[in-house]
C-alpha cells in the first residue's frame, strides 16, 4: 500500500480507552489462553505493530530474536512510538501505549487504515503480561528507553543517546506465574512470521533463536505469489505462472494469487489485514461466486462444455485450485467460536466484482491457462457424474438383489460362481440360438445387442448402449467403480465372449474386451474371461461333417485330404513324394506361394523373382562386375524362352541383351576382358554412354510371353562398394522399372520366401506327375501342383462358411462352440488387453485415415479365400 | 502404456487403477460408457434396410 505520507504520528493519534488491571485476572480473555498458544500470541502482537507500520509505508524490516533465557525481542525500523507528552494525561505517548489496555495507533482509523484488527489488544497486554519488559525508541534523532516490570513502569522513558534511524525495539520476559510453559517454538514462529512475510510483500523479517542459532530470514518480493509458489513447490502445477490480482479500492485492498495443479484438493488460504481467517467468511464466498461464474462463462463461450455435459459446480471449479486471498479492510467484524469467520457483508461484492472483472480479463489474455483451468474443471464435472451414475446403478441392484437381474439373461440353476458360465452373446438371433444350445444347469446367456449409430451416409458406428452396459455389470453381480466394485460377487467364474467371425464381431469383441480392461481389470487378472471360439467352416463330404475353426486349419485339412493316396514324381532322376512328406512338402508349398504371391503382387516380374530364389542369390553375386554379369545371365537363361533366343540371336557373337554401364570408373582392360567372356563388349562410341554391343538393332527385347521390352543398367554403389542393376520393361503388359540389389535380397520379405523355399528346394524339379489311383496327372510347375492337389481334396466336398454365429442351429452351436468337452476357448490374458486396448484407441481415434487402414487390415484378416 | 483417459504416462506397479492413472480417469471412462460414448465401426450396411439408430429394450 502506499503510505500515508502527510499523516501526523505524535501522541495526539494515541487514544486512551481503559485500564490495564484487568489483563493479569483473566489473561485468557485477552490472549486466548495462558498455553502455547497464548505465549506466542505475546510476540505476534508485537510484530503485528511492526507489520502495521509496514502497511502504512513506514517500516521495511522486523527482527525477531528469542534469547537464551526464552525473553524475546523485536524491532522493526518504522517511525518509533511518540515520545511527546499525551494530552489526555501527563505521561510520554509511548507510556500510555505501553500501560493503557486499547491504546495504541491502530486503534485510530487515521493512523493506520488498516490494522491487524484480530488480536487488537494493543502492546499493553504483552506489557502486563511480563516479568520485565524494555522499551526502546528511535525517533527524532535521539534514543529513548523505559522498563517495566508486571506491566508497570519502573524508571522514566529516559533519552539514553543520539540516533540517526527511527524504530521501535521491545524485549520482553513472560511472567512465569501467569505461562504455563515459558518455551518459545522456533517453528510456530517461522510458520507465522513467514505467512506475513507472503502477505506484505517486500518486508524483511529476520528470526534469531540465540539457543540453538538456528537463523530464518524471509523476504518475499513476489508477496502471495511466492505463497502460492511455495505451497505447490511439490507439485504438478496446470499453469506455470500463478494467476495475480491486486486492487486497491476506495479504502478495501485486495490481492489474489491462484494456480491449479494436477491434485484433486483445494487449498484457499484467507486472509483479513494479514489474520488467517480460517473459517472463511464474506471474502471467501465472494471470490468462490466469481471463480465458477467465470470458468462456467469461459467454457460455455468457448465451447468446451457439451450440452450432455453438466454445468459446473463449485467443487468442480476449485478441483486442484491453490490460493491465496488476501483483503485489507478498515474495520473488520470477526465472527464464530474463534474469530476466524470474516462478517462484513459488503465485502462479498466487492471481492465478486473485482475477481470477476480481473479474472475474465486474465482468461482472455491467456487462453492456454484458460483452457488448462476449464478443462480440468470439466474433467471433475465428468468424474462427479460417472461416480454419480455408478452409485445409482450399485444403489438400485442392491434394493432389488436378484429380481433386478435383467429379464433378457437366461440363467443357470447352478449357484456356485465357480461351476458357472456366463455367454455373452452378440445378436438376438445368436442368443436364441445360445438359448436353445446351452446346458441350463450351469450356461447363462446374456444377449448383447451393439447399438447401431448413423455416423457417415454409407457407414454405421456401432456401440453397447448404456442400458446393455447396466444389464452386464447387473448380470456379473459385481457392481462397478472403485469402491462398489467387489470381485467376491461375481456369479461366474467363466465370462465367455461369443461374437461373428467377421470384422462386426471383432470390432464389438474388442469394444467389450476394453470394456473389461478399463473398469473391470480384476476379472481378467483371475483369469475368469475367455473368448469362443466358434468354427468358421463346415466341411461336408458325403456323410461326414466336419466344423473347422480358421482358415488355416481348412488349408491343413484340404492338403490332407488331397494328398491321401496321392504320389508325386520330380522330375530330378524320379524322386518322389508321398504319405507324411508329401504333406509337408505341399504345406511348405502353400506357405511359399502366399509369401511369394505377396512380393509379386508389387509389380515384379514372377519368372525374374522366382529365377532369383532358385539361384539362391545372396550378397557375394553383388561384389564385383563380374560375378554381377554372372548372375544376370543365369536370371536370363531361365526365363528366356526359345522364340526369343532366336529371334535376338540371344549368345550368339554378342550376348544380345542391351545393357548400359553407368559407373565407367569400375570399367578397366581386366574387367573388359572378363566380360568379353560372356559375350560382352563395350561401344564406347556415344560420348558419356557405354553400352554393350549387340548384333542387332532393338534397344529393348523380348523375353517371354509376360517378361517384355527389356533393358538392363548396371551401377556401382560407392557407398557399400557393392554393384547393382535395374531391369525395366513391361510385366504383363504393364511398365516396370525394378533396382535388384543386396538389401532387396536382404530384406525381411525375400528372407521369409527364402526361408519357405528351403525344405522345397531339393524337391522343386517340374514337371511333377501325380498318382493316385491308377490315373496320372502332370503339373508344369509348383503352382499348378499346389492347385491341383486342392481341387482334387475339393472333389465332392462341400465347404459351408459360416458369416454369423446366427447361421448355426442350436445343436450345431452346442456341439461346436459351447460343449465343454470339444470347445476350444481362449483366456483373456492382461497382455491380450494391451494390444486390445491400443486396437481400441485406433477404432475411437478421431482420424478416419487411421480407421479406414484398420478396417481394411481387418478385412484382409478376414478375407475370403478361393474356394 | 498410457492413461486411456488423460494420455499421462502410468506407472504399472502398485496403481489400483490400472491402466488409469487415477481414480478420476478411470471414473471418467465409466461416465463415457454410461454416456455411449465409445463405438466401433460396423459393417458397411444397405441404408435402406437397415432400421436407424435404434434403442434396445
Amino acid at each position: 500500500m502506499e503510505p500515508a505520507q502527510n499523516t501526523i504520528y505524535d501522541s495526539t493519534n494515541i487514544k486512551i480507552l481503559e485500564g490495564l488491571e484487568a489483563v493479569r485476572k483473566r489473561p485468557a480473555m485477552y490472549i486466548g489462553g495462558t498455553g502455547t498458544d497464548g505465549l506466542h500470541h505475546l510476540v505476534f502482537e508485537l510484530v503485528d505493530n511492526s507489520v502495521d507500520e509496514a502497511i502504512a509505508g513506514f517500516c521495511t524490516e522486523v527482527e525477531v530474536t528469542i534469547h537464551l533465557d526464552n525473553s524475546v525481542t523485536v524491532s522493526d525500523n518504522g517511525r518509533g512510538i511518540p515520545v511527546d507528552l499525551h494530552t489526555d494525561r501527563n505521561i510520554s505517548a509511548a507510556e500510555v501505549v505501553m500501560t493503557v489496555l486499547h491504546a495504541g495507533g491502530k486503534f485510530d482509523k487515521d493512523t493506520y487504515k488498516v490494522s491487524a484488527g484480530l488480536h487488537g489488544v494493543g502492546v499493553s497486554v504483552v506489557n502486563a503480561l511480563s516479568e520485565t519488559l524494555h522499551l526502546e525508541i528511535k525517533r527524532e534523532g535521539a534514543v529513548y528507553l523505559q522498563k517495566y516490570e508486571i506491566g508497570k513502569p519502573v524508571t522514566p522513558l529516559e533519552e539514553i543517546g543520539k540516533a540517526n534511524a527511527a524504530g521501535t525495539k521491545i524485549l520482553f520476559k513472560p511472567d512465569s506465574t501467569i505461562f504455563q510453559d515459558l518455551n518459545f517454538s522456533f517453528e510456530i514462529l517461522s510458520n507465522r512470521l513467514r505467512e506475513l512475510s507472503f502477505l506484505n510483500k517486500g518486508l524483511k523479517i529476520h528470526l534469531h533463536d540465540e539457543r540453538d542459532g538456528k537463523d530464518k530470514e524471509f523476504l518475499y518480493e513476489g508477496g502471495i505469489s511466492s505463497f502460492i509458489d511455495h505451497l505447490n513447490r511439490n507439485k504438478k502445477v496446470l499453469h506455470p505462472q500463478s494467476i495475480y490480482i491486486e486492487r486497491d479500492k476506495e479504502d478495501c485492498y485486495l490481492e489474489l494469487a491462484m494456480q491449479y495443479n494436477d491434485s484433486y484438493t483445494e487449498e484457499i488460504f484467507t486472509f483479513v489485514n494479514n489474520v488467517n481467517t480460517r473459517d472463511g467468511g464474506t471474502h471467501l464466498s465472494g471470490y468462490r461466486s466469481a471463480l465458477t461464474r467465470t470458468i462456467n462463462s469461459y467454457a460455455v463461450q468457448n465451447n468446451m462444455l457439451k450440452n450432455t455435459d453438466p454445468s459446473l459446480t463449485g467443487d468442480d471449479v476449485r478441483e486442484g485450485l491453490i490460493a491465496v486471498l488476501s483483503i485489507k479492510i478498515p474495520e473488520p467484524q470477526f465472527e464464530g467460536q474463534t474469530k476466524g469467520k470474516l462478517g462484513n457483508t459488503e465485502v462479498k461484492g466487492f471481492v465478486e466484482q473485482i475477481v470477476n472483472d480481473q479474472l475474465k480479463q486474465i482468461f482472455e489474455e491467456q487462453p492456454a491457462v484458460a483452457k488448462a483451468i476449464t478443462a480440468k474443471a470439466i474433467s471433475a464435472a465428468q468424474a462427479r457424474e460417472a461416480a454419480k451414475k455408478a452409485k445409482d446403478l450399485v444403489r438400485r441392484k442392491s434394493a432389488l438383489e436378484i429380481s433386478a437381474l435383467p429379464g433378457k439373461l437366461a440363467d443357470c440353476s447352478e449357484k456356485s460362481p465357480e461351476l458357472s458360465e456366463l455367454y455373452l452373446v452378440e445378436g438376438d438371433s445368436a442368443g436364441g440360438s445360445a438359448k436353445q444350445g446351452r446346458n441350463r444347469q450351469f450356461q447363462a446367456i446374456l444377449p448383447l445387442r451393439g447399438k447401431i449409430l448413423n455416423v457417415e451416409k454409407a457407414r454405421y458406428d456401432k456401440m453397447l448402449a448404456s442400458n446393455e452396459i447396466r444389464t452386464l455389470i447387473t448380470a456379473l453381480g459385481t457392481g462397478i467403480g472403485a469402491s462398489d466394485f467387489k470381485i467376491e460377487n461375481l456369479r461366474y467364474h467363466k465370462v465367455i465372449i461369443m461374437t461373428d467371425a467377421d470384422v462386426d464381431g471383432s470390432h464389438i469383441r474388442t469394444l467389450l474386451l476394453t470394456f473389461f480392461f478399463r473398469q473391470m481389470p480384476e476379472l481378467i487378472k483371475r483369469g475368469y474371461l475367455y473368448i469362443a471360439q466358434p468354427p468358421l467352416f463346415k466341411v461336408k463330404k458325403g456323410k461326414a461333417e466336419k466344423y473347422i475353426k480358421n482358415e488355416k486349419n481348412l488349408i491343413q485339412y484340404l492338403v490332407k485330404q488331397g494328398t491321401d493316396n496321392l504320389k508325386v514324381e520330380t522330375a530330378n532322376n524320379g524322386t518322389h513324394l508321398e504319405g507324411n512328406d508329401l504333406v509337408d512338402f505341399i504345406n511348405n508349398l502353400f506357405r511359399f506361394q502366399e509369401r511369394f504371391d505377396q512380393v509379386v503382387k508389387n509389380n515384379i516380374p514372377a519368372g525374374i523373382l522366382a529365377a532369383l530364389i532358385r539361384l539362391n542369390v545372396n550378397r557375394n553375386n553383388f561384389t564385383t562386375l563380374e560375378s554381377l554379369i554372372e548372375t544376370i545371365i543365369q536370371v536370363i537363361d531361365a526365363v528366356i524362352d526359345a522364340e526369343n533366343r532366336e529371334k535376338y540371336q540371344y549368345k550368339q557373337t554378342y550376348l544380345n541383351v542391351p545393357i548400359e554401364f553407368k559407373n565407367t570408373d569400375q570399367l578397366n582392360e581386366d574387367v573388359e576382358k572378363q566380360l568379353k567372356e560372356h559375350l560382352i563388349e563395350l561401344d564406347k562410341t556415344i560420348a558419356s554412354k557405354v553400352r554393350a554391343k549387340t548384333s542387332h538393332e532393338f534397344s529393348r527385347v523380348d523375353l517371354n510371353d509376360e517378361i517384355k521390352g527389356v533393358r538392363l543398367s548396371l551401377d556401382y554403389d560407392a557407398e557399400n562398394d557393392l554393384f547393382k542393376f535395374f531391369i525395366k520393361g513391361l510385366n504383363h503388359g504393364r511398365e516396370f522399372n525394378i533396382k535388384f540389389n543386396a538389401e532387396f535380397i536382404e530384406s525381411v520379405i525375400m528372407q521369409k520366401i527364402l526361408e519357405v523355399y528351403e525344405p522345397i528346394r531339393s524337391m522343386d524339379h517340374p514337371p511333377f506327375i501325380l498318382k493316385s489311383n491308377g490315373d496320372t496327372l502332370e503339373a508344369g510347375s509348383k503352382h499348378a501342383l499346389l492347385d491341383l492337389v486342392l481341387e482334387s481334396a475339393k472333389k465332392g466336398m462341400y465347404i459351408q462358411r459360416y458369416k454369423g454365429l446366427g447361421e448355426m442351429n442350436p445343436d450345431q452351436l452346442w456341439e461346436t462352440t459351447m460343449d465343454p468337452e470339444k470347445r476350444v476357448l481362449l483366456q483373456v490374458r492382461a497382455d491380450d488387453l494391451v494390444a486390445s486396448e491400443t486396437l481400441f484407441s485406433t477404432l475411437m481415434g478421431d482420424s478416419v485415415e487411421l480407421r479406414r487402414d484398420f478396417i481394411q487390415k481387418n478385412a484382409l484378416q478376414a478375407r475370403n479365400i478361393d474356394i | 502404456m498410457q492413461c486411456p483417459t488423460c494420455n499421462k504416462p502410468v506407472k504399472s506397479e502398485d496403481n489400483a487403477f490400472l491402466p488409469f492413472c487415477s481414480e478420476r480417469c478411470k471414473l471418467i471412462d465409466l461416465g463415457a460408457w454410461f454416456d455411449e460414448k465409445y463405438s466401433v465401426p460396423g459393417n458397411p450396411v444397405d441404408l435402406e434396410g437397415e432400421p436407424q439408430a435404434e434403442e434396445n429394450e
